[in-house]
Parts: C-alpha cells; sequence; structure tokens
C-alpha cells in the first residue's frame, strides 16, 4: 500500500491528456467500430456492412490502386530523396541555395501544389503538352490526367515531386551524423566513391531510411489531398483509392456505416503491412549484427 | 476515418458555438457570394424591426451540402439557412425542417413562384423552404467562329442533327490552333455536378431519364436514356468534335477554353456572362437553347438556391418575420446571383440584358432532380458509367446496364 501516494501525483500529471486521448482517439475509434456493424436504424446488422464491401467491385479496385499508388511513390521517394540528399551534402558552389529550392514542394500546401499541377497536366491548355508538342517529342497531346493508362503515373509523379524534399532533408541530417574517420579508413584500404555509398553511407542510414519509409507508407495511404484535388479519383474510379473512397461514402453519400466498416478495413491492413514491415527490418538489423 | 470522425465533431462544436441563438437575435447562414447583399437586407430588417438583430455567417460554397447536414442534426442548427434547392428533400427526411409555405404566402402567393422549385422543396403539400434563385444551362456559342466557319451566328443550331452537324463545322484539327465543335463536361474536379447537369436534360428530351418519375423503377438504361446518352458521348467518342480533354473539363474549365477560342459551343449558367465582362470584354457570343431531338421539346436540370428554417427554435417567430421579409418579389429579385424563382420579379431591370433570353428561355423547360433518398450516390454511379463510354471501355448501352444495376441496390435499401 506504501506505493499507492507515491502513485498519485504522477496519475494527476497525465491525466489531462489521457482525457484528451480519450475524448480525441478512443471515443472515436470505439464509436466507428460500433457504426460499422450497426445500420441507419442503429439496429445490429453484424458482418453485412463488410460483406457489402467485400462484393463491391469498387472496392477491389480502389485498392489495388493504393497499393500501386503507394508502392511506387514510396520506391521512388526514396531513391530521389536519396540520391539528393547525398548529392546535397557534397560542398558545391550555391548549395544553401540549391538546399532551400528543394525544400519547395514539401513546403507548398498541398492543396496549392496539386492545383498548380493539374492546370500544368491539363490535356489542352496546359503546359506540359505545350511544351513537350514544340519539342516536337510527342504528336499527339497527352491526356495525362484522363487516360486509364497514365493517370496513375502522373499522379504518382506529383506525389513524389511533394514528398522527396521530406527524405533528402532526413538523409541530410543523417549523413552529417556518420563519423567521417569511417570514410577516412575506406579511402586508405583503397576504396571507391560507389563502395563508399554502398558499404559505409547506406547502412549507417538505414536506421533514418526505415523510420521515413514507415512515415511515406502513412502518408501515402492517406494522401487524399493531391488524388482528390486533381481527379476525384476519376476517370471511373482509375485513380481511386481507399482512403477517398471512405471519405467520399462518408461525407458525400453519407454512407457513415459503410464508411466505418471500410475505414476497419482499411486500418488492420495498414497496420498489418506496417507491422511486418518493421518485423523484417528488424530481422534483418539482427541478423546483421 | 478516425481523423475524419474528430473533424466532424470538431465541427459539430464549432457549429454549436456558432449557431448559439439568444431571443430577439436570428443567425442566419449565407453564402459567400451572397454575403454583401444579405448584409443590405439585414440593415433593412433590422430598421423596420426593432429589437431584433441578425448575426450574419458567411459560408464557402464547398462542403456546405454536408456542413448543413451536421448542423441539423446536431440539433443546434441557425434559425435561417441558405442551401441548394435540390438538397431540400434530404434535409426534409431528417424531420428538423419548419413548414414555412404559409408565411410566405402571406407576403406573395405560392402559386407566382416557379413550380418545379415549389414542388421539389414540398413533402405532402407543405413547403419547407423558400426558393429564391433557379436557373438553367443553356448553349452558349462564339458568333466569331461561326461567321469564320460560314454559318449564320444568328442561327444556332436547334436540333440534334443541326448541331452535330455545325459541330463538325466548327471542328478544325489540322493546321495551327485545334479548335472543336462542342465542348462537352467530362471530368475534372467539379466533373461529377457538371457533367449531370449538362448530359440529364438529353436523357429526359430524348423522353427517358436516371429514375422514372415516382423515383421507384431505373430507367438509365432504356433505349430513350441510351440514345440521349449516346447523343451526348457520341460528340467525343464518335464525331470527335469534342477536344481530347473532355475527361478533364467541368465548367470552369470549358468557358476558358471558350474564351481562348479552343470550342465553339458549350453549356454554361447565367453567371457565366458576367466572367466574361471581366475576363473578355470583347467576346463575340451568343446564348441558344439545348439543341433537342426533331419533333420533341428541349429541357433542362433546374439549379437553384432556397432558404431552409430549423423547426423547435426559441427564436422562431422572429426568423418567420425574416422569412415573409425576404420573400416580396423585391427582395427575391435582389437577393438572386443569377435569376428570381418570382414571375414577376424578371421584370426588374437588371434582367433586362437581352443575352439573358436564351436563359430565360430555358428555365421554362427546367425540371427538378428527383427528390429520393441516395439520389447524391445514384449520380455518383451514372457519372462514372457516362466516365466509361468516355474512356471507350464501353458502349452506351453496356455502361448504362451496369449503372442501373449498381442504381437499383442503392434504391433497394
Amino acid at each position: 500500500m506504501q506505493a499507492h501516494p507515491r502513485l498519485q501525483a504522477p496519475a494527476a500529471f497525465v491525466l489531462p491528456a489521457l482525457l484528451l486521448l480519450a475524448v480525441f482517439v478512443a471515443y472515436p475509434v470505439v464509436s466507428t467500430i460500433w457504426l460499422s456493424f450497426t445500420d441507419d436504424l442503429g439496429q445490429f446488422v453484424g458482418t453485412d456492412n463488410y460483406a457489402a464491401i467485400a462484393a463491391s467491385a469498387r472496392s477491389l479496385r480502389a485498392l489495388r490502386n493504393t497499393v500501386y499508388f503507394v508502392g511506387v511513390s514510396v520506391a521512388a521517394q526514396l531513391l530521389l530523396g536519396t540520391v539528393a540528399g547525398i548529392i546535397l551534402n557534397e560542398k558545391f558552389h550555391g548549395q544553401a541555395i540549391a538546399r532551400a529550392l528543394t525544400l519547395v514542394p514539401w513546403v507548398v500546401p498541398g492543396i496549392v501544389g496539386a492545383m498548380t499541377w493539374a492546370w500544368m497536366f491539363h490535356t489542352d491548355y496546359g503546359v506540359i503538352n505545350a511544351i513537350l508538342l514544340r519539342l516536337g517529342v510527342i504528336s499527339t497531346s497527352v491526356r495525362w490526367l484522363s487516360d486509364p493508362a497514365i493517370v496513375l503515373p502522373s499522379l504518382i509523379a506529383v506525389n513524389v515531386w511533394k514528398m522527396f524534399p521530406f527524405v533528402a532533408i532526413m538523409v541530410l541530417a543523417g549523413l552529417q551524423g556518420i563519423p567521417k574517420s569511417l570514410y577516412e579508413a575506406a579511402q586508405i584500404d583503397g576504396a571507391s566513391f560507389w563502395h563508399e555509398v554502398w558499404y559505409i553511407t547506406l547502412p549507417q542510414l538505414r536506421p533514418i531510411l526505415t523510420s521515413v519509409t514507415l512515415l511515406l507508407v502513412i502518408a501515402g495511404v492517406n494522401s487524399i489531398t493531391i488524388i482528390y484535388s486533381m481527379t476525384r479519383g476519376g476517370p471511373a474510379d482509375r485513380s481511386l483509392i481507399t482512403s477517398i473512397q471512405i471519405f467520399v461514402e462518408a461525407f458525400q453519400y453519407f454512407n457513415f456505416h459503410t464508411a466505418s466498416a471500410l475505414s476497419l478495413l482499411f486500418f488492420v491492413v495498414s497496420t498489418m503491412i506496417i507491422v511486418i514491415y518493421i518485423t523484417v527490418d528488424n530481422r534483418k538489423r539482427a541478423a546483421q549484427e | 476515418m478516425t481523423r475524419n470522425l474528430i473533424l466532424a465533431m470538431a465541427c459539430t462544436c464549432l457549429v454549436s458555438i456558432s449557431a448559439t441563438a439568444f431571443a430577439g437575435q436570428i443567425s442566419w447562414w449565407v453564402t459567400e457570394p451572397g454575403f454583401k447583399n444579405a448584409q443590405e437586407l439585414a440593415a433593412k430588417f433590422e430598421k423596420a424591426n426593432p429589437g431584433i438583430t441578425i448575426k450574419l455567417q458567411s459560408n464557402p460554397y464547398g462542403g456546405l451540402e454536408g456542413k448543413t447536414m451536421i448542423a441539423l442534426r446536431s440539433g443546434q442548427p441557425p434559425d435561417i439557412m441558405e442551401v441548394q434547392t435540390s438538397w431540400v428533400p434530404s434535409y426534409i427526411a431528417t424531420n428538423t425542417l419548419e413548414p414555412i409555405g404559409e408565411t410566405i404566402a402571406g407576403t406573395t402567393p405560392l402559386d407566382q413562384f416557379l413550380p418545379a422549385a415549389i414542388s421539389s422543396a414540398s413533402v405532402d403539400g407543405k413547403l419547407y423552404a423558400m426558393p429564391f434563385q433557379a436557373e438553367s444551362l443553356a448553349m452558349i456559342y462564339r458568333k466569331d467562329l461561326y461567321r469564320q466557319a460560314g454559318l449564320d451566328p444568328d442561327k444556332p443550331p436547334q436540333t440534334w442533327d443541326e448541331m452535330i452537324k455545325v459541330s463538325q463545322a466548327l471542328t478544325k484539327v489540322s493546321g495551327g490552333k485545334a479548335q472543336f465543335g462542342y465542348g462537352i463536361a467530362g471530368g475534372g474536379p467539379e466533373g461529377e455536378g457538371n457533367t449531370l447537369y449538362r448530359s440529364l436534360p438529353y436523357l429526359w428530351m430524348a423522353g427517358g431519364g436516371i429514375l422514372s418519375d415516382d423515383g421507384k423503377t431505373v430507367i438509365v438504361n432504356s433505349p430513350d436514356s441510351v440514345r440521349g446518352i449516346s447523343f451526348y458521348t457520341d460528340m467525343y467518342t464518335k464525331y470527335k468534335v469534342a477536344p481530347p480533354s473532355t475527361l478533364e473539363n467541368g465548367g470552369l474549365e470549358l468557358r476558358r477554353l471558350f474564351m481562348s477560342g479552343a470550342i465553339a459551343n458549350y453549356q454554361g449558367t447565367p453567371t457565366e456572362l458576367e466572367r466574361f465582362q471581366a475576363d473578355a470584354p470583347s467576346l463575340e457570343y451568343g446564348v441558344s437553347i439545348m439543341p433537342h431531338p426533331e419533333g420533341k421539346q428541349t429541357a433542362a436540370l433546374l439549379g437553384g438556391w432556397a432558404f431552409i428554417v430549423p423547426a423547435k427554435r426559441a427564436n422562431k417567430d422572429d426568423t418567420l418575420k425574416l422569412v415573409a421579409f425576404l420573400a416580396t418579389t423585391e427582395n427575391v429579385g435582389f437577393y438572386t446571383r443569377s435569376f428570381p424563382t418570382i414571375d414577376a420579379a424578371l421584370k426588374l431591370p437588371r434582367f433586362a440584358d437581352p443575352r439573358l433570353d436564351g436563359f430565360k428561355e430555358m428555365l421554362k423547360y427546367g425540371r427538378q432532380q428527383p427528390a429520393v433518398p441516395g439520389w447524391l450516390q445514384i449520380t455518383g454511379i451514372y457519372y462514372r458509367h457516362v466516365q466509361e463510354i468516355l474512356i471507350g471501355d464501353a458502349t452506351p448501352q453496356q455502361a448504362m446496364d451496369a449503372a442501373a444495376k449498381e442504381i437499383s441496390d442503392v434504391i433497394k435499401k
């Protein structure tokens, strides 16, 4: 019983935070779970809402699009961001300006960037087609946002443009924490630049890249802004991702029960991906050590 | 979803704070473009009714439909709200609206209002909204481009066959700048509503539609409906007189293309004329009816705005006084941003521009959207399948058959 009074003070300190969490996290989660098993009349309907989702071709297409959009986006963001980070770490003339400019896409509000890209991509008055036509690279206008085969790659390009500076800046921070002595030792052993990148830089960056990848995946599956403001998931669902499907179900069609079921499934799938990723990464790291 | 729920909750909190009413104070939600005129009306009303004050709140268009719904369901709505007439049926379904027909009739008899606007906001003979604005789209065309193509700029096409011929004559893709005859809407950020307003009238003209008049039968894949949607989509898929960007174009994009001369015809709203005045004052254009099948009448989807009054509010009597005040011919004619719902108000000087005649004519053929629950979801399905036709992945018949199946599932719910 002696520990009791000692516990009270800390408990009182964390109480306000816990209350906030309860109101803004616990309540919505519980209410979402409840909504997903009921109908408009508040009747318990078991897994009906889930069955409706599983039966809909739309959900499957949205899921496929999400996997494609997030997978390719994250891979490209990591590649481009790491390269940019390594370049920005080298000493060259105008390095400060280059570092500042790289950050611009990340700093610009998502909706502003997306609208600007939508205008640039427009088939008839967009600047991208105008330039490519003039240069003779293409002979007819490309339908960047309305050709079913091109719309997702176009949106991925915008998403990569938006997020690669974040990777670059994290990589840059990580690079500055690598001791110079490692490189000096390697140089004495006759390592080339590529050897240094492969055997020193990347392994040293691994913890940072792991967390960055996780953040990118989470941002990717939730990236409503870019797609919704540019195509609304169209044409004919060719760029629909699950998070937009949830948003539309809930806030345009007011089907809160279907939307809740869908978000729970979405939550479970996202969590599984993240858990698998962390487990695999931990195992690899353990194997290396 | 969790984040969205938090957002919804935060909205509800804000709503309840902003809408808390005090005796003698009316809280009135208006839309951003109406705010200035609402201030003027509020000042007039306050002067005539000492002791009552009006608290105005200006709302952007974006998300207003949902915001109003959340306010109504929260139990703490403002006293009077400006909404689109087509949203009213779903608000009536929440059983939170006050019938205001008698109050309005005390100022202006209901038979002087546009019948379609009144009927769509009524259930069982009770009127739940005061429609003040109504408009239909009309065909806007470039007179200079007509002349260049050897067409008579004072004789725009009246029938579908004429429209196809004229659009073909106006389409020039080879050499220099490409020009297209008829810009149809098929996508873009606002594509869903924009495409519905521009294509559904063609289904109606042909004798079809999305749902039967009683809202119980799906007729979107009937031969008449398929003929209507084919006329619209053929412009892009068969005759190729619509620009390559069709699947990215809504009303805004079409206006830009029209002003630059990339398209010669498109369906626009009366408010576009103000934009031409501001952005391209020297533009030479005319306004005509939407073409119809030979021997049939034209048709239009009626758009518009109305005021609704939530029931069970403490200061209801004050609010009803405001409704009676707003329902005068003069005030309806003053507040509308396109056309007034009261016929007599159309004679006000601000509606005298002869270029508005095409829109006034279309107003006569205006029809309301069916008042059925889930209409927004139904039109979402319709839109998606229209896009399937435009992409080229389905024939009109295949696409409308698929749409009919999905729409039936929504109606059954």
